[in-house]
């Protein structure tokens, strides 16, 4: 018996030895993607959806359209066989992750996208391929680089009387409405301050996730309120020379609650231009920190 | 019987003892030489005020740092003034760290700007510490030595000081340092994130030393890093997950 313990002891001080160098463990992770056509036909000149769900394994995250500290967005590219423009993707409601690099935006678990898809008028009855290309980053103790790409088939007839699959309902809910829709809000905008005001609902006070737009610095968001109404101040900075071409633009996201579904809502406003003092242009080009 | 309870505590003490040796064991590289600089709080007053630490701003000195290599050798910012210095976040163990060595983004970086610097400094840096400091050193020579440039030094940062300093979020994150020590461009190291433009990508890295080298401004001089989290050392925390209400106030 004492051989025997003796022998394990031993065996384990082998593992535990200077030199014996042994990764920690991860496995890839097997993120799955399915994708569906909000209907099987659609009539040209319709507009319909596609949505694509992503299943990410426990653990990981995948990462918003503006993914925060570090990461790279998740995409889709979505092309037909002819006929097809393509909206922007619509992204649900993300969650803020805290690390020592800092706070990022993404998913976990099961999430759902929608692509809008126009049939254009011209476009030809009959069978239609979409092709659907997804790429993301997951991310946990370590990073794994990961990619899909999914067929759909839709059929285009000027007959047809196709209702929008029911389960889409679910997906759409999560999805960012227009803050200019919430009724009683009004936004603002001063040289150096977004300021949002809106009357407080069962959920409390929201909170604020930033856009990140070249060239516009987004700092802490401030926000108080009493019990009917809410102040959400967002001050900001314009960096020209770091614009890379895009006009500036100040953007987020206002969060009630605290589930997927809950309310969330978008807003995009431009950015006054900088000769005209908005925006306290900085002229030694500081941090673009999020 | 007691011979039998002696030997189960042996055994105990030996994992016990076994299960702390991790921390306790001696890297290859001993401990870093003095990082600095360190501001000294002036008084006990001014010591008790939050105050924001120093850390690496655009258009500013670049803060200077001692780390030693995985060869053991030391490396001081300082000892590098009178040439372009490039800092590459790094760590071999995110695919996108890999994607600009394996597509070439690296070795052009090095081509471009020995035409204009033939003595400038390319370091890596590398602050993971989600893995035993001696596999980072080996997986970071490996994977060197593989894409045959080993010549890169990759500086050990495992306590991840100099990190913070630079406020290096990604792998990679890129820092332009010119010849009088000045830091000129923070961020990306290009628009490429998904290593699909190929020739049509921009490269900032070049363009800040290129504009430096001809006198104009550096634009653009801090541009969104992409890329894995640097993997900083937590405490053993992990990650925290702030639920679907960042920054929401009581």
């Amino acid at each position: 018996m004492q051989y025997i313990l003796a022998t394990l002891a031993a065996g384990f001080l082998m593992l535990a030895r200077p030199g014996f160098v042994q990764p920690v463990p991860s496995s890839v992770p097997d993120v799955r993607m399915t994708c569906q056509a909000g209907q099987a036909a659609a009539r040209p000149g319709e507009t319909l959806m596609v949505l694509c769900t992503l299943e990410i394994p426990e653990g990981f995250h995948v990462y918003w359209k503006s993914p925060g500290a570090s990461g790279t967005p998740t995409e889709f590219q979505v092309e037909g066989t002819g006929g097809l423009l393509i909206g922007d993707t619509l992204y649900p409601r993300p969650s803020a992750f805290d690390d020592p690099a800092g706070r990022t935006y993404g998913y976990e678990g099961r999430t759902q996208f929608l692509v809008p898809v126009t049939v254009l008028e011209e476009c030809p009855e009959g069978a239609l391929a979409i092709t659907v290309r997804a790429q993301w980053l997951a991310c946990k103790k370590v990073c794994w680089r990961g990619e899909a790409t999914r067929g759909i088939e839709l059929k285009v007839s000027k007959d047809t009387v196709d209702d929008p699959i029911s389960l889409f309902t679910q997906a759409i809910r999560c999805i960012p409405s227009a803050l200019s829709d919430r009724p009683g809000t009004s936004m603002s905008l001063t040289d150096s301050e977004v300021e949002i005001r809106g009357s407080l609902g069962d959920l409390g006070l929201p909170s604020f996730i930033p856009v990140e737009v070249p060239g516009v610095i987004l700092d802490e968001a401030r926000i108080s309120g009493d019990t009917s109404e809410f102040l959400v101040r967002i001050p900001y900075r314009l960096e020209p020379n770091n614009s890379l071409g895009v006009k500036p633009r100040i953007e987020g996201l206002l969060l009630f609650g605290d589930e997927r579904h809950d309310p969330s809502f978008a807003f995009s406003m431009p950015a006054p231009p900088a000769e005209q003092g908005a925006g306290r242009e900085d002229p030694v080009n500081r941090r673009n920190t999020p | 019987m007691n011979s039998l309870n002696l030997t189960t505590r042996l055994l105990a003490a030996t994992v016990l003892l076994a299960l702390g040796m991790p921390a306790m064991v001696a890297p290859a590289q001993e401990s870093p030489v003095p990082k600095e600089p360190s501001p000294p709080a002036q008084d006990e007053e001014k010591a008790d005020k939050e105050e924001k630490p120093v850390v690496a701003e655009v258009g500013k000195p670049a803060p200077n740092f001692a780390l030693k290599d995985t060869k053991g050798k030391a490396h001081q910012l300082s000892g590098y003034v009178g040439n372009y210095v490039v800092l590459e976040w790094f760590n071999p163990g995110c695919p996108y760290c890999r994607g600009i060595y394996d597509k070439g983004v690296v070795e052009d970086i090095q081509k471009k700007i020995r035409q204009v610097d033939p003595e400038f400094v390319y370091l890596a840096i590398n602050s993971t510490a989600n893995q035993p400091k001696e596999f980072i050193i080996m997986q970071s020579d490996e994977f060197l030595e593989k894409q045959d440039m080993s010549e890169i030094p990759v500086l050990l940062d495992y306590d991840g000081v100099v990190g913070r300093l630079y406020e290096a979020r990604t792998t990679p994150h890129m820092f332009v340092i010119d010849p009088e020590g000045k830091l000129i461009y923070s961020g990306a190291i290009s628009d490429d994130d998904r290593f699909d433009k190929n020739d049509k990508a921009t490269n900032y890295v070049i363009n800040a030393v290129r504009s430096s080298v001809s006198r104009t401004d550096v634009a653009p001089s801090t541009v969104r890093p992409w890329g894995c989290k640097v993997k900083y050392d937590d405490g053993g925390k992990g990650r925290k997950p702030r639920g679907r209400s960042p920054g929401r106030k009581p």
